[in-house]
């Protein structure tokens, strides 16, 4: 297991740095002087060029990569703002925990009710739950969800009047905002555990289970369920990316300090460091968090993990054949 | 051995009504009846859009100090913005821009994903390790995270939001095509056109592409919702389409400082939106059925 892990983060580096390299191409492309952006308009040629020469901006474009990569692996330095001179990672940081909770309480809204309805509506096939819910997830995958940020701060901020409208200072203030952004995920998740969930429930050890007399809710949550979550976390995982780049416009709707908001602001101000490091620190997260999705995908699959024991060396001989005679077995 | 036989029968039944695959699959859509209802509102849409000038009732542009903030009434069928201007025919003039970039965003993003992900499922060994690896690196970003970053890079403009929205979707399309290419690059009829000496070029053009048009098309018109998504917010942000040309996104952005005020301002662009997206996810999961029976449950 530790081995897979090993691999699957090792497999992990090389695309890293090909995504620090990108994002840095594409930013070092972007029109604007950062030294005069760093002076502003006022400040004298001769001061434009002296600053450009002390930071290094002047040098060739290979040279300021590796340098940037180096100081990225070897010390955690993303560069300085050119705005405030601050270094980046401590505005990164800054800034992080606030989209860390914004995602996780999404994920989180949208994991309990895109699993409970999922559930509900396949193990009610072509009941009315069942349509109501579908065509409920149909319109909320439909919806772009800052606009249903903004129709919830309309509802409840200024008909009803119970929840503030925007900004970060108590609880109050993160009920809408993992609601909106949830909901929108929720209707994916929903949608892939009912037809995960139909496609399970018509497998002949479902029918075994029930014939044995094991109660319909333990059918439903230990036999099936367990098997129907396989297809449903790589759902999870592709919705971490899709909340990543939603938390950007959420945060921008709700006024919430987060990493995506300062992306965004750092794109109005030319901040080309702020916006790259920013943009490379999501995309680490969201490289994790697969790498996460994957080893769940082994405790939740017993047979992706026996796989991968099958080419461990100290296990070769036995397991190997009952492995494969349970596979064998299974697919048949 | 039954399961097989029926599957058969079913197929021959629905051949008597059509000559080929193209018409078996036309014959399925439209037994499904939301699809074809998304197809004419999809349709609807795009004669809309071409047809602005003709059909809105006002100038997009046309401000009126006189008539700001006016609520939905018989002479502005859905009010007017902070500016006196018609919203109904903002919101037409605005599906021009957005049918525009979901369209050509998801046409970028065939051709090059496309070529991509033939070329890496045809050739294999290093060309696909090369090019998979770089899709690798694309994905690793999520979507509109990419967008936004290939936005703010170039200057803001129609064409870069359709290239920024693309190239963000070209690893999708690399992908489905490499993997349809795979399966069909096996069977006999590709050895027998390399053993009467058809060109690489004319293999992958002419008899591999033409067989995994299902899944593209599926995938498209998908795609196609989510780029319409992304331009609309896109602008929201500020980095795709600029103000004063009408864009759904760009409307809704700039409303947001009336939004308590004067709701009905954010309430149709995001209708509009919503409607069409919708519509066409519909389609998508028609068309998926339709040309695939077999994924259908």
């Amino acid at each position: 297991m530790l081995k897979y892990i090993g691999k699957r983060f090792l497999l992990m580096i090389p695309v890293l740095l090909g995504v620090i390299i990108f994002v840095f191409t594409i930013m070092y492309l972007t029109p604007g002087n950062p030294a005069r952006i760093m002076l502003g308009p006022n400040a004298s040629e001769e001061a434009v060029q002296q600053l450009l020469e002390e930071k290094g901006f002047d040098r060739p474009y290979f040279v300021q990569l590796t340098d940037y990569i180096k100081n990225i692996v070897l010390r955690g330095d993303f560069g300085e703002s050119f705005q405030t001179g601050e270094p980046v990672l401590k505005e990164i940081l800054e800034r992080f925990p606030t989209t860390l909770r914004l995602a996780t309480l999404s994920v989180t809204v949208s994991l309990v009710f895109g699993l409970t309805f999922g559930i509900i509506s396949a193990t009610r096939q072509y009941s009315i739950l069942d349509k109501v819910t579908t065509s409920f997830a149909l319109l909320g995958v439909s919806m772009p969800s800052f606009w249903a940020g903004l129709m919830a701060t309309i509802l409840f901020s200024s008909i009803l009047g119970w929840l503030p409208a925007s900004g970060s200072y108590g609880w109050k203030y993160w009920i809408l905002p993992p609601l909106v952004l949830g909901l929108h995920s929720a209707a994916s998740i929903m949608r892939m555990t009912r037809s995960s969930m139909l496609e399970v429930i018509r497998q002949d050890y479902i029918r075994t289970a029930r014939a044995k007399g094991q109660t319909e809710s333990k059918v439903i949550i230990v036999h099936a369920l367990r098997n129907a979550l396989i297809p449903v976390v790589t759902v999870v995982g592709m919705q971490f990316g899709i909340l990543l780049g939603g938390s950007i416009l959420i945060e921008s709707v709700f006024a919430l300090p987060g990493l995506g908001r300062l992306i965004i602001g750092s794109i109005g101000k030319r901040d080309r460091m702020v916006v790259q490091g920013g943009v490379l620190f999501l995309a680490l997260a969201f490289s994790l968090v697969n790498l996460l999705v994957d080893i769940l995908y082994s405790f939740i699959d017993p047979r992706i993990k026996s796989q991968y024991q099958v080419t461990g060396k100290r296990r070769k001989e036995v397991p190997n054949n009952v492995d494969n005679k349970l596979e064998k077995q299974e697919s048949n | 051995m039954s399961i097989t036989n029926s599957k058969n029968r079913k197929a021959t039944k629905h051949q008597v009504s059509g000559t080929g695959y193209w018409a078996n699959a036309w014959f399925r859509l439209k037994k499904n009846k939301g699809a074809m209802l998304s197809l004419a509102v999809i349709i609807l849409m795009v004669v809309i859009a071409i047809l602005a000038d003709v059909v809105s009732p006002y100038p997009y542009d046309l401000q009126n100090a006189d008539h700001a903030f006016q609520i939905p009434s018989t002479q502005h069928l859905l009010g007017t913005d902070n500016f006196g201007r018609d919203i109904l025919s903002r919101i037409i003039h605005g599906s021009r821009i957005s049918l525009l970039v979901g369209f050509s965003s998801i046409i970028f993003a065939i051709i090059l994903g496309g070529l991509l992900g033939a070329l890496s499922g045809y050739y294999a060994g290093k060309v696909d390790n090369i090019i998979m690896r770089s899709m690798d690196i694309l994905m690793a970003i999520p979507g509109m995270l990419l967008a936004i970053t290939l936005a703010a890079a170039f200057e803001p403009g129609l064409n870069n939001v359709i290239i920024a929205i693309g190239v963000a979707e070209v690893p999708i399309y690399a992908r489905v095509i490499r993997s349809s290419v795979l399966t069909i690059k096996g069977q006999e009829f590709i050895e027998a056109a390399e053993s009467i000496g058809a060109s690489d070029t004319r293999i992958i053009l002419r008899h591999i592409l033409p067989n995994c048009m299902a899944p593209i098309i599926v995938q498209a018109t998908l795609g196609m919702a989510g780029a319409i998504l992304s331009v609309a917010a896109l602008s929201f942000l500020g980095l795709g389409i600029q103000p004063p040309t009408p864009e759904w996104g760009s409307m809704l952005a700039n409303v947001r400082q009336h939004l308590l005020t004067y709701p009905h301002m954010a309430l149709f662009p995001g209708l509009a939106i919503m409607i069409t997206i919708f519509a066409l996810n519909i389609l998508g999961d028609g068309l998926r059925d339709a040309l695939d029976p077999r994924l259908k449950n």
